[in-house]
């Protein structure tokens, strides 16, 4: 499977690494320099320098041959736009966006993209998962 | 252009068009100038409220452009600016993203009829003309004017 993952934050880097692990050929695109030669170095030059909101950069990426496309940028706003590029233009047939901001979650999954992670929705059911036990306790 | 008066009005009373502006910055203010001294009532919303310093006061003392402190991109937002029953919204914020977002929103959830996005990136006129959405684009209308004048 090839993977292309938009975003060297923590999340882009964990998946790439995930993904690799699992087998899968992967291409990361950041567009800070300094972010970009950290992840390129770690991961072993896998990571395309540009604008992943860009038609131009999914380009560079090999977006056209892609089995699965995930964004994890840290606006919803551009999230959206990488994944409806890579759907529409490259035809890409899975698409992940994470999305920071429960609102948008689903405007994003009816603006056709495949999979929305609601990060806030994960970290919530995490917590209640943690902390319902102790109320428990207190009864 | 953007018309104003209703093409198959028999009445002869021009109804005034409700239009939404997202983004005050020096093409929302232009555009918010102009479609209000051609007759239309036009909601601007912008995050940033320094923003509407901007606007004319004479506008808007006479109610012509309606400011509104909010985000683009949430239905919320754009209900409590009363953007729901507007014929036209236009997002000119320089976020390409944001516009996109904004305007998929009032197309495809608000079922605004006429959606205009401000994008810079040429590439991306015809995914999103295809979606349903209408688009500016500054450097293709730049290369008709230089086109125009080599004429």
């Amino acid at each position: 499977m090839y993977a292309i993952v938009v975003g060297c934050g923590t999340t882009g880097i964990k998946i790439a690494e995930w993904l690799m692990a699992s087998g899968s050929e992967i291409t990361l695109i950041e567009k800070i320099v300094e972010k970009q030669r950290f992840a390129d170095n770690l991961l072993g030059s896998v990571v395309v320098l540009g604008d992943g909101t860009t038609i131009d950069t999914q380009n560079t990426a090999g977006t056209k041959r892609a089995d699965l496309f995930i964004a994890t940028l840290s606006s919803d706003e551009d999230n959206m736009l990488a994944c409806q590029i890579a759907k529409h233009h490259f035809e890409v047939n899975r698409t992940i966006a994470i999305s920071g901001n429960p609102d948008n979650v689903n405007l994003l999954r009816l603006l056709g993209i495949d999979i929305v992670v609601d990060v806030t929705d994960l970290i919530t059911e995490k917590i209640q998962s943690l902390v319902a036990p102790m109320l428990v306790e207190d009864l | 252009m953007i018309q104003t008066s209703e093409g198959n009005s028999n009445s002869g009373v021009q109804r005034l068009k409700r239009i939404a502006v997202i983004g005050c910055g020096s093409l929302g203010t232009q555009i918010a100038i102009e479609l209000s001294s051609s007759g239309n009532i036009v909601i601007v919303i912008d995050k940033d409220p320094k923003s509407f310093l901007s606007l004319p006061p004479h506008l808007l003392e006479a109610s012509r452009v309606v400011t509104a402190i909010g985000d683009g991109t949430q239905e919320v937002s754009l209900r409590q600016a009363g953007v729901q029953d507007v014929d036209l919204l236009i997002a000119a914020t320089t976020r390409e993203s944001v516009n996109l977002m904004s305007g998929q929103l009032a197309r495809h959830v608000m079922r605004i009829p006429v959606v205009v996005c401000l994008v810079k990136d040429s590439h991306l006129l015809s995914i999103y003309e295809n979606l349903g959405i209408k688009t500016i684009n500054p450097d293709g209308l730049l290369m008709e004017a230089i086109k125009d004048g080599l004429d």
